[in-house]
């Protein structure tokens, strides 16, 4: 498994590289965190906002943006062309699932990632001094656990809502709408914390936190032990109820491809 | 009026194949429904933290998404299906049966397609301009309005004229689905009152990528906020955009050598 992983890491990699000027318009492109953190800081000049500070918030935003680039997912357009023409009929013929491939393709572009843009970012926070020297090996520990967490949730997600391709021609739209939850709820629009309390109470038991917002507000010590370990609970629990999904429709999908396609 | 009569028929032909998908009208829709409610949530965080931002109050940074999410719907359904459509027929050859018809060729390239489901988004747009002016209940006075028209057509051909723009990037880059990427990631900076941002960024803004020409001037203008000297810039900058990628058409047209040759 481990060796299979490696060569398809390897072949993916050149596939990135290919679309190196393309892959950098993309990134360039992700710029809507940015534009909230000009807002913010905007209503910052006039004094803090909430429990945040001009420098919280930049310290916020580019952590964030760090995450969201580690983990960006695209699995859903892949899989939807894939099933739509029948280019997954071969996929399926070789010993190996087809998901494998999908994740090792995005871990090639994570690899590139972590090359280019995460340093940039690092050297920005370094730079603004906004980087957060309290956080320990502990706590950057757990943002990575987390990241991790966040990119599998995003993963699984994108790839059940592309399973759904095998009944319905809208599964593109309707993940525009679970990532349009994701800007709102996830923490890209505002920190969680700046939300109306109504909003918060609910907004934690959502998914979209903990696809992006939770491993920023770890980094930055923003919670409270016992909110913590609910926290991580919380998104232990839907990375299970996610993959869940996952298998459950990819099954039944494959069984329904099956009758189609044959 | 022979191009007006053309268009008609083209929208007319884009109307009918679209009404074989129905069940894409219902999606686009809710899409649409969404993503307003996702652009109202936006900015009522900050104003949940603010009474003002950049000295515009709720009811009138409203105004401004309103125009936002007009301008966003009108840009897709009229240029958007035009550059997907150019692009793939520039990669296929098939480019020089534009070229070929007795019609302007950038008429044609620009404006030849159009997704009638799309102006779903124009349509929330409105409403949410019109919400937004009864609950300020301002009665804009004659002038006000005259500016607000004026600059609304404006945007419409800054709009066009930095679509034709990227557009035209094609003759040499071929795939450039992502150079349009690049315009969206700017555009959403207008969903709020360009004087928010901080001054050299309101600069670039307003003359550079005019995304402020767009969605704030004509709100504020509408609102009495500005006066007429924003108004002759916009019109003047509309004019030398247009002037200028209509210019960098005819360029790319001369060099363009087809796919085959």
């Amino acid at each position: 498994m481990i060796r299979s992983y490696i060569a398809l890491i390897k072949a993916y990699w050149q596939v990135v590289l290919e679309y190196r000027a393309g892959m950098v318009i993309w990134i360039l492109s992700n710029t809507l965190p940015l534009v909230m953190l000009a807002v913010w800081l905007a209503l910052a000049a006039e004094g803090p906002v909430g429990r945040f500070d001009a420098e919280e918030f930049i310290r916020y935003y580019l952590i964030l943006l760090l995450v969201r680039q580690m983990t960006t997912v695209w699995v859903v357009w892949d899989l939807d062309r894939e099933i739509r023409l029948g280019e997954l009929s071969p996929k399926l013929l070789r010993p190996i699932d087809p998901i494998h491939q999908h994740v090792a393709f995005n871990w090639a572009d994570k690899l590139f990632r972590l090359l280019t843009v995460v340093p940039l970012i690092a050297m920005v926070l370094a730079a603004t001094g906004a980087w957060p020297e309290q956080a320990g090996a502990g706590r950057l520990l757990l943002f990575a656990a987390s990241t991790l967490a966040a990119w599998t949730l995003r993963f699984l997600s994108q790839f059940s809502i592309g399973t759904l391709s095998f009944w319905i021609t809208q599964s593109l739209a309707l993940n525009e709408l679970f990532y349009a939850g994701l800007l709102m709820l996830g923490g890209v629009i505002a920190p969680l914390d700046l939300f109306p309390d109504l909003v918060r109470q609910w907004a934690i038991y959502l998914p979209f936190r903990y696809m992006l917002s939770l491993p920023v507000e770890i980094l930055l010590g923003r919670l409270s032990p016992s909110d913590l370990t609910l926290a991580l609970a919380l998104q232990a629990l839907w990375v299970l109820l996610w993959f869940t999904a996952y298998r459950l429709l990819w099954k039944a999908g494959l069984k329904r491809y099956g009758a189609v396609g044959a | 009026m022979r191009y007006l009569k053309l268009l008609a028929i083209f929208y007319k032909n884009c109307l009918l194949t679209d009404l074989e998908y129905r069940a894409n009208f219902v999606m686009n829709l809710l899409t649409s429904v969404f993503w307003v409610g996702f652009s109202l949530i936006g900015i009522g965080v900050f104003f949940h933290q603010r009474a003002t931002i950049g000295s515009w109050n709720y009811d009138e940074a409203l105004l401004v998404v309103g125009l936002f999410v007009l301008f966003e719907g009108l840009i897709d359904s009229l240029f958007t299906p035009n550059i997907q459509r150019m692009v793939e027929e520039i990669r296929l050859g098939t480019f020089d049966f534009v070229l070929t018809r007795p019609v302007n060729s950038q008429f044609l390239a620009t404006l030849r397609y159009f997704s009638p489901w799309k102006l779903a988004n124009v349509a929330m747009g409105a409403a949410i301009c019109r919400t937004a002016l009864n609950r300020l209940q301002v009665s804009p006075s004659l002038a006000q309005l005259a500016a607000g028209s004026a600059l609304m057509a404006s945007a419409v051909v800054i709009a066009y004229s930095l679509w034709l723009l990227m557009l035209t990037t094609a003759f040499w880059f071929v795939r450039i689905d992502n150079i349009t990427e690049l315009f969206w990631a700017v555009y959403e900076t207008g969903r709020f009152p360009v004087s928010v941002y901080p001054g050299w960024l309101q600069g670039v803004l307003s003359f550079v990528i005019p995304v402020a020409f767009i969605t704030t001037f004509p709100a504020a203008a509408v609102l009495g906020k500005v006066g007429a000297a924003t108004v002759f810039e916009g019109l003047a900058l509309a004019a030398a955009l247009f002037t200028a990628s209509t210019l960098f058409w005819r360029f790319a047209l001369r060099h363009y050598s087809s796919a085959s040759s």
